[in-house]
């Protein structure tokens, strides 16, 4: 009885470390994905230019 | 990181004063109920919890309940994986036959069943949208299945499972069991946790590169 | 209840050009003059009656299916008695195996066809689930009237309460048509239609099966009651067509 309850605690001991390592991989992941958003989000942000309305036709011209 | 302590400290408990309670009468090994059982009320907890996000899913469309509802599934199958065999192990070592079809093996292997076909079925649809979908609505009728399976059918089926003798003959076993159900549902929920978080990370990922590219 | 889940709440970026693209689910403004009526309905059951009669693929499948199969049983049991629980077991058997041939016919044929988009516009999801489901049954039912008949004679079961066995039957294949006609539609949808479509079907139908080999053993002859089994299939039922109702909606609209 009392080896099985050794095994026992051993077991679950290593479990509970293997979920503290995978929580540990888990906040690192999410900190590269948080720094990959920032990088295109500073890539992609709107110019000047893509803001500006759509022109459909030059000014100048008229219909005659 | 304070779940995470009394996690820990709440199972190692539950294991010792497994090992520490007395012996059910007529029943070798009964030790190992408090973890077979447990695990067992986990996968329910765990398909349950599936289905309810699920149902979120369909009707919020945020891929976090989706991501959420595969990982409460990955674990509660594994769970329930995890509980068949020590079942089938303990009947062995008590009754000397590893499989009777009584009625909760019934259950469990029917419900293992479900959530086989469930993953089948997300892997077999490629738009994500219409996966995710699928999924929610199979989730739900394979938990209703799973009920079905786990408790109507005890009506019917005459069963092995000892299933008034260890609360008679133990004191106490009520309360270790609970013990031990509250701390395993406790894993279910950090488990199943990460195991989301990494697939909307993943996902995240995914769209991210669509995105750039 | 996302402990260190920061992202703020995404419409996923493919989602988000899709909507922008104006490629949605399928709009509630569209369906709205889509009829949920009985008329719709029956008129779903027709198309799918009229077609299945022209070409009777389902019809041959299942009742070719249902007479071979307790036609193989009684020659490998060989003029041996068999128990009435083993019968009942081996009669559902037969009957579920018949239906995953059969039953996913029918939404399979409008996507290989084409005539799933059309059937889309012109019917609500309510008319396709209840118009499918009606055809399934009638299907189920017709085939079963030559298959139980033949089973019972081939296998020289004695029927000792038939009116038990005409529920079971009956109850049973509401749940099976059910069944069927949602995951049908859901395998439809993916790859590998038919056999996905027994993968899930199985688990699901598993509970149906079990309880209605309990009813069928008694109605055949095992000492019992069958009361206990014809609740729970009835319960199995009504459920279904509930969870059915609500949800046939996220499986048929894209």
């Amino acid at each position: 009885m009392g080896y099985v309850l050794v095994v026992a605690l051993l077991t679950w001991g290593g479990v509970f470390f293997y979920m503290l390592r995978l929580e540990k991989l888990a906040r690192s992941v999410e900190a590269d994905v948080r720094r990959i958003e920032q990088q295109s989000a500073v890539a992609t942000s709107p110019t000047k230019t893509d803001t500006a309305p759509l022109e459909t036709a030059p000014r100048e011209k008229e219909l005659v | 990181m304070l779940f995470n302590v009394v996690l820990g400290i709440w199972i190692t408990a539950g294991i010792v004063i497994g090992f520490m309670m007395p012996p059910a009468i007529g029943l070798v090994h009964s030790t190992v109920m408090y973890f077979h059982v447990p695990m067992a009320i986990a996968m329910l907890t765990a398909f349950l919890i599936a289905a309810w996000r699920g149902i979120q899913w369909l009707r919020t469309r945020d891929p976090r309940h989706d991501a959420a509802s595969l990982a409460y599934a990955e674990v509660g199958a594994f769970f329930g994986i995890i509980a068949t065999m020590t079942g089938s192990i303990w009947a062995g070592a008590n009754w000397q036959s590893y499989w009777n079809w009584d009625a909760q093996q019934i259950g469990i292997v029917g419900t293992l069943l479900t959530y086989g076909a469930l993953f089948a079925l997300r892997s077999a649809v490629d738009d994500d949208d219409k996966k995710r979908d699928l999924w929610a609505v199979y989730a739900i009728f394979g938990v209703i299945a799973a009920i079905f399976l786990t408790y109507v059918f005890r009506r019917l089926v005459p069963s092995l499972h000892p299933n008034d003798t260890l609360t008679k003959s133990a004191p106490g076993y009520r309360l270790t069991l609970w013990f031990n159900v509250f701390g395993y549902i406790m894993l279910l929920v950090r488990v199943a946790g990460l195991r989301a978080r990494f697939e909307t990370a993943r996902e995240r990922l995914k769209e991210l590169s669509w995105a750039m590219s | 209840m996302q402990p260190g889940s920061e992202w703020q709440s995404p419409a996923s970026t493919r989602s988000a050009v899709r909507e922008a693209a104006g490629v949605m689910r399928t709009p509630p403004t569209v369906g709205a003059h889509r009829s949920a009526s009985f008329a719709a309905v029956h008129a779903v059951f027709q198309k799918d009656w009229r077609s299945e009669w022209r070409t009777r693929a389902a019809l041959n499948a299942i009742v070719l299916f249902s007479v071979a199969a307790p036609i193989a049983l009684s020659f490998n049991v060989a003029r041996q008695v068999l128990a009435p629980e083993v019968l009942a077991g081996c009669l559902w058997s037969v009957l579920l195996f018949a239906a995953l041939v059969g039953l996913p016919r029918v939404f399979v044929r409008e996507e290989e066809s084409g005539t799933a988009a059309q059937l889309r516009l012109a019917c609500a999801p309510e008319a396709v689930l209840w118009g499918k489901a009606a055809f399934n049954l009638a299907l189920l039912c017709m085939t079963q009237l030559a298959a139980v008949p033949i089973f019972i004679l081939l296998l020289n079961a004695r029927v000792t309460q038939p009116f038990v066995l005409l529920l079971i039957l009956l109850l049973g294949d509401i749940g099976l048509a059910i069944a069927a006609t949602v995951l049908g539609a859901m395998a439809a949808q993916a790859r590998a239609r038919g056999a996905l479509f027994s993968a899930i079907a199985v688990p699901v139908l598993l509970p149906l099966l079990v309880a209605s080999s309990a009813a069928t053993a008694v109605a055949l002859g095992a000492p019992g009651e069958a009361w206990p089994a014809l609740q729970i299939v009835a319960v199995y039922d009504v459920v279904m067509i509930a969870a059915a109702w609500m949800l046939f909606d996220f499986v048929w609209s894209t």
